[in-house]
């Protein structure tokens, strides 16, 4: 679905934000994307959505150059940005006319599709009410709503989760979980809590400075570190993988 | 004693008076005369020229010598911003010959209703005195065909148009 | 496509409660003006023609004002929101955006205008300007307006925030009236000259004279409007410019 080749960003200033990645995300795939702070997650995403043009290494999605076929790429797209506003004024369900209009999604089928989204991520009886006056986990899921209005093949979403009480990360979760299964959507998913990727997420690439340190099946990074442990009678987490990688070269540290 | 001083009294005075008749002398250095209109009688919007003839009476040239016009307004008893008359720009006569005679021709434009003094004056460098025309009368006519309450109603009606439509999106909003 | 965008710019800043309120204020103005012409005694002294002149001078004025501020507000505005990034990402290319929102501010211009049309209609009664002022506002004014609109759009896109891009707007709006505010004897020398023979605003109501007093023909008046028309091509290479200058920073 994704296929990335050194994909290198350097910023204006001379900072090398990512450095050489080269991912392979499969159709069907809820790929984690981890990394501490700074890791280069939002600019990865970024250059996998168009936004943002390389400085070097190139983004095929479905075997097409990203940057060359914007507009055909972005009908088959759908991203959730990290820190993602709303017209305060619409209400949901205007809201995800509006983009459901601009994604060009048929005249006959745009209310049958608002009100399908609407459904999917439990928001029917919220949707006539100003987004301005929404909760902050309801605001994310019309964020997820309107990622999926024009039914694309593939999403991004930028910690998602991020800000929301354990019941809302939950109820986010079982959406994107029934995305993926019922729907067929390949998600691409960044995360801080890795908890709730190593539940979720088939794939898992972790980052760090911009350089990939590791990329592969969940389970089979699991069992590659899981050996490393010292202590083989708990099973290893994705945690204890995630901070062994990242702090690797900073200090010699144990599993 | 006192017819001496009676002469010398009338010495300063004779005195005094041919000065003043110099002063005089002074200001017919410089004839002015406007040519044309005469008169004007007419609606706001008038656009004329004033033409004028000057000529220099002296046995000296002037320098620098600029001729303009000058409205005093015997309606309300004001002076007149020519500005907006469109008349604030003198022409330039340059140097002046001794007898020499020039026409001018300023451009106005009457746009507020009244009754004025128009005249030229004409001054230069050389000269201290300022030196006018007679003036002519001019007269402006009120022509307006704006209904004062047809105004009325369209400056209070339209704000509370508004004021009603913001109202009404308002209770829409609400329910 | 691009019909949901110019909706969705109207619905927030053509028909939106806010601009309802600033359409408001803009009645009470004219109205406030109106009413003077009528009942204050050195204006209602006035020649008719100037009468709508002056109207026409505070209208073009005011509605490039308050339009150029809600046009430093739609790129900035959605930065600031956090709305941009969704934006960019759907199917329409930067320049439709851009162009979608060029059609909204400009529809905000044109109800601003209608709004003074009752006034204009009662100020010129009885003669022929009222055909005059909507011909000088749809037709001769069209390029300023759009030159203004272009050039706030622009300032919009390049600036990241509202507030610098409003005073930039605002500024470069005020300079522009610099004429306005001088005496004539002040035109005719330095930099007050300069200002007044390229600036767009003075150059529209140069031609405003020339159209309503001096009635003179069209030829005049396109030389009259030359500096209008230099400003609207560069206020629209302004615009392309930072139509393609559109990045999101980091953080953003
Ligand atoms: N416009 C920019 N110019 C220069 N450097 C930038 C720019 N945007 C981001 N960076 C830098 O690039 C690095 C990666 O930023 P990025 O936002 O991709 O990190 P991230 O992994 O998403 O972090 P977080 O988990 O905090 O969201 C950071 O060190 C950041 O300071
Ligand atoms: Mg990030």
């Amino acid at each position: 679905m994704i296929q990335t080749k050194d994909l290198t960003m350097e910023y204006p200033n001379g900072f090398t934000a990512v450095n050489q990645l080269s991912l392979q995300v499969n159709e069907g795939d809820i790929y984690g994307f981890l990394g501490p702070n700074g890791a280069g997650k939002t600019t990865t995403i970024r250059m996998l959505d168009g936004l943002l043009k390389p400085t070097a290494g190139e983004v095929l999605i479905q075997g097409k150059s990203v940057i060359r076929n914007e507009r055909e790429i972005r009908k088959m797209i759908g991203v959730l940005p990290e820190s993602h506003g709303y017209y305060n004024w619409m209400t949901g369900a205007e809201y995800l006319l509006f983009f459901a209009q601009l994604y060009g999604v048929s005249k006959s089928k745009q209310k049958e599709r608002v009100e399908e989204v609407l459904r999917l991520v439990g928001m029917t009886s919220k949707a006539n009410i100003p987004i301005g006056q929404y909760s902050r986990g309801m605001r994310q899921r019309i964020g997820i709503a309107k990622t999926i209005i024009h039914e694309p093949l593939l999403i991004f979403l930028d910690e998602p989760t991020l800000g929301l009480d354990p019941q809302g990360q939950r109820d986010i979760q079982m959406i994107l979980h029934d995305l993926n299964k019922k729907h067929g959507v390949t998600i691409f998913i960044t995360s801080h809590l890795l908890k709730e990727i190593s539940e979720i997420c088939n794939r898992v690439a972790i980052v760090k400075e911009g350089n990939l340190i590791e990329e592969d099946y969940l389970e089979s990074l699991l069992n590659k570190y899981g050996s490393l442990k010292v202590d083989t009678t708990v099973p290893i987490t994705l945690e204890e993988v995630f901070f062994y990688l990242t702090n690797q070269e900073d200090k010699e540290m144990n599993l | 004693m006192k017819k001496v001083w009676i002469t010398f009294a009338f010495l300063f005075s004779f005195q005094m008076m041919t000065q003043t008749g110099g002063v005089t002398f002074a200001q017919d250095t410089i004839d002015i005369k406007i040519l044309s209109p005469d008169v004007v009688e007419n609606y706001p919007g008038l656009e004329a020229t004033v033409q004028a003839e000057i000529t220099n009476l002296s046995n000296i040239e002037l320098k620098n010598a600029m001729a303009y016009i000058t409205m005093a307004d015997i309606g309300k008893h004001m002076t007149v911003n020519l500005e907006d008359y469109g008349a604030d720009v003198p022409i330039l006569l340059d140097t002046l010959q001794p007898g020499q005679s020039v026409k001018v021709e300023l451009p106005i434009r009457f746009v507020y209703t009244s009754k004025y003094k128009l005249y030229v004056t004409v001054s230069s460098d050389d000269d201290q005195q300022i030196h006018s025309s007679e003036s002519i009368p001019v007269h402006i006519l009120g022509n307006t065909k704006i209904n004062p309450i047809f105004v009325q109603i369209v400056s209070i009606a339209m704000p509370i148009i508004l004021l009603l439509l913001l109202f009404f999106v308002k209770r829409r909003k609400k329910q | 496509m691009i019909a949901a965008l110019i909706g969705k710019e109207i619905k927030e800043n053509v028909f939106s409660k806010k601009s309802l309120w600033i359409y408001f204020a803009v009645t009470l103005l004219f109205s406030g003006l109106a009413l003077s012409f009528v009942s204050v005694k050195e204006l209602s002294l006035l020649a008719q023609v100037e009468v709508n002149m002056t109207f026409m001078k505070v209208v073009l004025g005011i509605s490039i004002l308050v339009t150029i501020i809600i046009g430093s507000n739609m790129y900035a505005g959605e930065r600031e929101r956090e709305t941009l990034e969704s934006l960019l990402l759907s199917p329409l290319s930067k320049a439709q955006i851009t162009f979608g929102k060029l059609v909204g501010l400009l529809l905000f211009w044109f109800i601003i205008s209608l709004l003074s049309l009752p006034y204009f209609f009662a100020l010129s009664m009885g003669t022929d300007i009222f055909v005059k002022a909507l011909v000088f506002l749809y037709l001769i004014c069209f390029p300023l307006v759009i030159g203004f609109a272009a050039l706030s759009l622009g300032f919009s896109t390049i600036l990241s925030s509202t507030k610098s891009s409003t005073l930039l707007s605002f500024i470069l709006f005020l300079v522009t009236a610099i004429p306005m505010f001088l005496s004539t004897a002040m035109k005719k020398s330095g930099f007050a000259h300069i200002v007044d023979t390229v600036s767009p605003l003075s150059r529209s109501m140069l031609t405003l004279k020339d159209y309503f007093v001096n009635r003179l023909g069209f030829a005049v008046l396109m030389v009259d409007l030359l500096p209008v028309i230099i400003f609207l091509i560069l206020s629209i290479a302004l615009l392309l410019f930072a139509n393609n200058k559109i990045t999101l920073k980091g953080g953003e």
